[in-house]
C-alpha cells in the first residue's frame, strides 16, 4: 500500500511537467496557425497605427515569455477568451458541450472493453474456431473502413430503411426538454433525477453514434486481448501450472491476469483515438459536443475556442495515460516505483 | 521395489503440414519406488519431449503415435484431461529449469503454492498458505512467511528454483520429474538444490527422474542412467557400471567429451575414458626467479546504482602476478572477476587503489602512455563473435593492434600476421576470411592471435572457453598452455571452470563478493582448500565419475547482493563455521602458511600431506 501511494504520488507529480509542456505546445501551435489575429480584428482597411494598437491590446508586442506567462495565468483561471461566433465565453461553451462528448467517449470505451475483452479471450482459448475466423474478418474490415462511413451506413440502415433509430439530430428527440443540470451528461442526469422519458430518449439517441465508435475502435481492444491471451496461454509458466494439476479455470485465471496489462495500455490509446473519432461522428449526428464545436470553430477561424479545445484534449489524454499507468501498476507487480 | 512408472515403446513425432518426423522412437524406461533414474543426452536428443509426453503436456505439432505410459499400471495416454489434472502434481510432479520463466510473474509465490496445494486438497486458502510456508522452509528459503508475499522477480534464480521445487513436492508426489535442475545456477547453489531434491524424494520414498546434460549430476545423484541419442534410448545401465564400462559408442563419446573438458591431453590422445580420473596435472614448472610483473594494491571498484546507492564489485584486493606466471581467478558469477580484469587493463577506472606494471605505476597513465601499455597488456574475451568486427577480415583484425601500438612497416605486419596464424594453429589461408565464415573455436584462436600480436607481457583471459563446445574447449586450453610455455607470457585467467584453471594456472585466487578469500599454489589449493568458501566451491564440482562423488561441504542460502554487503566477513551469512565475531570483524587476506594466503578468522590452512 505504501509503495502504491509512493508510485501514484510520483506519477501524479510527473503529470505536472507534462501538462506544462502541453500548454507550451498549445501556445506555440496557435502562433503557428495561418492568419494573424491582429489583421482579422483590425479589419482589412486598418491603418498601421491601428494595427499597432490592436497588437499591443492583444499583448502581441510583449516578449514571448511574458505572453506565455499571461496565457498560462489566464488558462489556470479558466479564462479562455470569448468565441466571436457564439459571443459567449469559451469556458461556458465548453462546459455546455464537454459532458456530451465525454458521455460518448467513455460510453464507447466501456462498451468496447466489455465486449472486446471477453470476446478476445474466448477466441484465444478456442483458437482456430469459427469465432476466431469471424473476428479476424471483422478486424480486417473495421480497420479499413473510415468511421464517418460506418456512421452514415448505420443511419442509412437503421434510420432511413428500418426506422428503428431516431433521426440523427442530437442527443434528444424533438420536443424532449433537457434534464435538470447535474453532471451535464443527459443520460446520467435523467437517470439521477428519475426522469425516465428523457432517459429513454437520450439512450435511444446515443445508440447509433456509440455503435459507430465501438465498431471502429473496439477491434484494437479485441485484437490486443486476443493476442495477449494467446501469448500467455503459451507462456512457459503455464506449463508448470498445468503440470502441477491446476484446474482449467485456475489456468485460465493465471493467463488472464497476465494478459490484462497490455489491454489496459491499449484501452488508454483507444480513449485517445476516440477523441479524434468523436469529432467526425458528432458532426454526422449533430451531437452538439466538443468535437462538433471544434469543427465549427476551425471552419470559422474562431481561434479562442480552437486553442481551448486542443488544450482540453491534451489534458484529457494526459489524464487518461496517468490512469493507465496507475492501473497498470496495480495489475503488474514488476513495475518499479 | 515395485515399478512406479513404466514407459513402453513410446513414439512421438513432429507432424508438420507436409512432413512427419519421429522425435522419439520406441522409447522404453522404468522407475521404481524410491529410485533415482538419470536421463542424459545432448540438447536436441528428445529429453524434454519425453518429459512432456509422460505428463501428457505435448502440444501439436508434436503427437504421440504409439506406446504406453503406465503409472502404477494406469495408462496415462488413455486418460482424459480431468483425470490427468488429478494425477499431475499429486502422483507425478514436474519441476522445470529456468525457474523464473516457469513461475507466474504477477502472482505472489504464496498464492501460487496455495493454488497448487488446493488443486489437490480441499482446504481454505489460509491453511494452504500455512502449508506453503512450511514448504518454503523445507526448501531452505529463509523467512518463509515473509517470502509468501514475494513475487518471482524479487527472488534470485536459486530461490526461484527452490520455489519450483516446493511447487513440485507440494502434494507429496509419488514420482518427481526434474528437467535440468541446475541450469543457470551458481555451483554452490546448484549442489544445494540437488541435495534438497534428493532428500525430498528420500523422505517421501518417491521415484525421481532427472533429466540432465551434466554427467556430473548423473554420476553424483543417480542410481541408474539411460542415454538418449536422436530420440532413441541407446543404453541403460546401473550408474557405476555405466561410467566404468559404457557399452554404446555414443555413450562413450559423451563420457569422452565430459572427460575432455577436464583433461585435454588424454582426450586428444584418444585414451579410453575409463582411465580418466582427476589426477593432478603434470607439472609445468614456473620459470625460476619469478619477479612480480603486475602488482595490484588495494584495488576497489564501486558502481553507482539506482537510488544513489553503490554496488561494490571489487572490495579492496591486492595480489601480484610474477613474470611467466599463470594466475587463475575463480569465483561464482558476480563475484567481481571480470571487473578485476577490466581494472587491471585500465578498460574501466578503479575507484581507488594502485596498479604497478614492470615496476611502473600505471593507474594514472593516460594518452600515449596508456596506448604503449596496451601493447604489453592484452585481453581475450569470452565470446569471440563479440570482440571481432564482422566486416573486418581476420588478417585486418589481427593486424589492427600492430598498426595501433607499433611502428612496424606494412610488410612486417603482414609477415607477423602469417606467423601468428601459424602459432595459434590456423592455416595461412584463414587470413582473408571473415568472422562469420569460421567456427567459434577458430574465432577464439583469432582472438588469441590478436591479443598476442604485440608480444604482450601479460594477457588477461575472461572466460575464454565458456562460449565454446566442450570438445573445442580442450583444444583451446592446450593452445593456451603451449603458448604460455613457448612465449613466457604471464596470464591472468578468469574462469568459473575450475578444471580449466587447474590445468593451466600455477597459482589460483578464489574470489567471493569482491574479496579474495584464498590464494595459493593451484595443486595444493585444490587438494587442501582451507577457507570455508574455497571448500564449498571446490566440493561443488560434480565429477562425472560415481567413484568420486563429492564430499559435501555446503554453504547455506544464496549469494548476498553486492549492494548491501554483509558486515564483517562477507561469507558469514552462509558460512557453516561462522562465529559471532565473523559478523563484526572483517578478516584480512594474510599469509597463513608459505605461499598460502587466507582471509578467515577461524581457519588456518592445513599443510598438504603429500608434500
Ligand atoms: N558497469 C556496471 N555497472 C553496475 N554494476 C556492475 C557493472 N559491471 C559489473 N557490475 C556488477 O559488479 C559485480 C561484479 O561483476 P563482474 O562482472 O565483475 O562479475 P564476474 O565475477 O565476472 O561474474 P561472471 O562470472 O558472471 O562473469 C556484479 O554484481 C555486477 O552486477
Ligand atoms: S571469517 Fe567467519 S564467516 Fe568468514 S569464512 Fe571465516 S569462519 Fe566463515
Ligand atoms: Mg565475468
Amino acid at each position: 500500500m505504501k509503495r502504491f501511494i509512493v508510485f501514484a504520488g510520483k506519477r501524479v507529480l510527473f503529470a505536472v511537467p507534462q501538462l506544462l509542456a502541453v500548454s507550451v505546445m498549445v501556445f506555440f501551435l496557435i502562433r503557428l496557425l495561418p492568419g494573424d489575429p491582429t489583421y482579422m480584428l483590425a479589419g482589412p482597411y486598418a491603418t498601421v497605427e491601428r494595427i499597432g494598437e490592436v497588437r499591443s491590446s492583444l499583448g502581441l508586442d510583449q516578449p514571448l515569455l511574458t505572453q506565455y506567462a499571461g496565457y498560462l495565468k489566464r488558462t489556470l483561471t479558466g479564462d479562455f477568451g470569448v468565441s466571436w461566433r457564439t459571443s459567449q465565453p469559451v469556458l461556458l461553451d465548453i462546459q455546455q458541450r464537454l459532458p456530451a462528448t465525454l458521455e460518448l467517449v467513455i460510453g464507447a470505451v466501456v462498451v468496447s472493453v466489455l465486449i472486446g475483452v471477453p470476446l478476445g479471450v474466448a477466441v484465444a482459448v478456442n483458437r482456430g474456431g469459427i469465432a476466431d475466423r469471424l473476428v479476424f474478418v471483422y478486424g480486417m474490415l473495421a480497420g479499413s473502413l473510415p468511421d464517418f462511413w460506418i456512421g452514415l451506413l448505420l443511419i442509412l440502415v437503421f434510420f432511413f430503411a428500418l426506422q428503428w433509430a431516431p433521426p440523427p439530430v442530437g442527443q434528444l428527440d424533438f420536443g424532449v426538454p433537457s434534464p435538470d443540470h447535474i453532471t451535464g451528461a443527459y443520460i446520467v442526469d435523467a437517470a439521477l433525477s428519475g426522469n425516465w422519458e428523457v432517459f429513454w430518449s437520450a439512450a435511444g439517441n446515443i445508440v447509433l453514434p456509440l455503435a459507430t465508435l465501438v465498431i471502429v475502435y473496439m477491434p484494437l481492444v479485441l485484437k490486443t486481448a486476443r493476442s495477449s491471451m494467446e501469448e500467455m496461454l503459451d507462456a512457459r509458466f503455464m506449463l508448470q501450472a498445468k503440470a502441477s494439476g491446476l484446474s482449467r479455470w485456475t489456468q485460465l485465471r493465471y493467463a488472464l491476469r497476465n494478459a490484462l496489462p497490455p489491454v489496459v495500455t491499449v484501452t488508454g490509446i483507444v480513449c485517445w483515438f476516440l477523441l479524434g473519432g468523436a469529432v467526425l461522428v458528432e458532426t454526422i449526428f449533430a451531437w452538439g459536443g466538443l468535437g462538433q464545436y471544434a469543427v465549427e470553430s476551425v471552419i470559422n477561424s474562431d481561434y479562442a475556442p480552437i486553442q481551448a479545445v486542443v488544450l482540453i484534449m491534451a489534458v484529457f489524454t494526459t489524464l487518461v495515460f496517468l490512469i493507465v499507468d496507475i492501473v497498470y501498476y496495480l495489475l503488474d507487480p514488476r513495475i518499479s516505483v | 521395489m515395485t515399478t512406479l512408472l513404466e514407459v513402453r515403446d513410446l513414439t512421438v513425432a513432429f507432424v508438420g503440414d507436409r512432413t512427419t518426423r519421429a522425435v522419439l522412437s520406441g522409447v522404453s524406461l522404468s522407475v521404481a519406488d524410491g529410485e533415482v533414474l538419470g536421463v542424459v543426452g545432448e540438447s536436441g536428443s528428445g529429453k524434454s519431449i519425453l518429459l512432456a509426453a509422460i505428463l501428457r503436456l505435448l502440444q501439436p505439432p508434436w503427437q504421440v503415435l504409439g506406446g504406453q505410459v503406465l503409472l502404477r499400471g494406469e495408462n496415462l495416454l488413455e486418460q482424459d484431461e480431468r483425470r490427468l489434472a488429478a494425477l499431475r502434481g499429486k502422483e507425478l510432479a514436474l519441476a522445470l529449469s529456468n525457474p523464473r520463466q516457469h513461475l507466474n510473474p504477477i502472482l505472489t509465490i504464496g498464492r501460487q503454492l496455495s493454488d497448487v496445494i488446493r488443486a489437490h486438497r480441499p482446504i481454505p486458502h489460509a491453511a494452504a498458505l500455512a502449508a506453503a510456508a512450511e514448504l518454503l522452509k523445507s526448501v531452505n528459503i529463509p523467512d518463509p512467511v515473509l517470502r509468501l508475499q514475494a513475487y518471482p522477480h524479487e527472488l534470485s534464480g536459486g530461490m526461484c528454483q527452490r520455489v519450483i521445487l516446493a511447487l513440485a513436492i507440494a502434494n507429496a508426489p509419488k514420482l518427481l520429474i526434474v528437467d535440468e535442475p541446475t541450469s543457470g545456477l551458481d555451483v554452490t547453489v546448484s549442489v544445494q538444490i540437488l541435495d534438497l531434491m534428493r532428500n525430498a524424494v528420500r523422505k517421501l520414498n518417491s521415484g525421481l527422474l532427472v533429466v540432465s546434460r551434466d554427467l556430473g549430476v548423473v554420476a553424483n545423484y543417480c542410481e541408474r542412467v539411460v542415454v538418449m541419442n536422436a530420440g532413441r534410448i541407446v543404453e541403460e545401465a546401473e550408474v557405476r557400471r555405466f561410467f566404468a564400462t559404457p557399452q554404446n559408442v555414443y555413450s562413450r563419446k559423451l563420457l569422452h567429451a565430459a572427460a575432455a573438458a577436464r583433461d585435454a591431453d588424454l582426450a586428444s590422445s584418444g585414451a579410453s575414458p575409463v582411465l580418466l580420473r582427476t589426477e593432478p596435472q603434470p607439472e609445468h614448472p614456473l620459470p625460476s626467479a619469478s619477479e612480480p610483473l603486475l602488482e595490484v594494491r588495494d584495488l576497489m571498484k564501486r558502481f553507482p546504482v539506482r537510488d544513489g546507492r553503490v554496488l561494490t564489485a571489487v572490495n579492496d584486493i591486492s595480489f601480484a602476478i610474477g613474470r611467466g606466471e599463470a594466475v587463475g581467478l575463480v569465483g561464482e558469477s558476480g563475484s567481481g572477476k571480470s571487473t578485476v580484469g577490466r581494472c587491471v587493463l585500465r578498460l574501466i577506472e578503479p575507484t581507488s587503489g594502485t596498479l604497478w606494471f614492470k615496476g611502473q605505476e600505471i593507474s594514472k597513465l593516460a594518452g600515449t602512455g596508456l596506448r604503449k601499455l596496451r601493447a604489453k597488456l592484452q585481453m581475450v574475451f569470452q565470446d569471440p563473435f563479440d570482440s571481432l568486427d564482422p566486416r573486418q577480415s581476420l588478417s585486418a583484425a589481427i593486424e589492427e593492434p600492430l598498426s595501433l601500438t607499433t611502428d612496424m612497416t606494412r610488410g612486417d605486419r603482414k609477415a607477423r600476421v602469417a606467423d601468428l596464424l601459424q602459432l595459434v594453429g590456423l592455416s595461412r589461408d584463414a587470413a582473408s576470411l571473415y568472422p562469420h565464415q569460421m567456427s567459434a573455436g577458430e574465432l577464439q584462436r583469432v582472438g588469441i592471435a590478436r591479443a598476442i600480436a604485440t608480444q604482450p607481457d601479460l594477457v588477461v583471459f575472461d572466460e575464454p572457453t565458456s562460449a565454446l563446445d566442450v570438445s573445442v574447449r580442450a583444444d583451446i586450453l592446450n593452445l593456451l598452455r603451449d603458448l604460455q610455455q613457448r612465449l613466457g607470457m604471464s596470464y591472468l585467467f578468469i574462469s568459473h571452470d575450475l578444471t580449466a584453471v587447474r590445468r593451466l594456472c600455477h597459482r589460483t585466487a578464489i574470489m567471493y563478493l569482491g574479496k579474495l578469500v584464498e590464494v595459493g599454489e593451484t595443486e595444493e589449493l585444490f587438494r587442501t582448500p582451507s577457507h570455508p568458501y574455497s571448500r564449498a566451491l571446490l566440493s561443488s564440482v560434480l565429477y562425472p565419475d560415481p567413484a568420486q562423488r563429492r564430499s559435501p561441504f555446503l554453504l547455506s542460502g544464496e549469494i548476498p547482493s553486492p549492494i548491501d554487503l554483509p558486515s564483517g566477513c562477507a561469507l558469514h551469512t552462509r558460512c557453516p563455521m561462522a562465529t559471532a565475531d565473523c559478523a563484526r570483524i572483517e578478516p584480512a587476506l594474510e599469509e597463513k602458511a608459505p605461499g598460502r594466503q587466507l582471509s578467515c578468522i577461524n581457519v588456518a590452512p592445513e599443510r598438504s600431506k603429500t608434500q
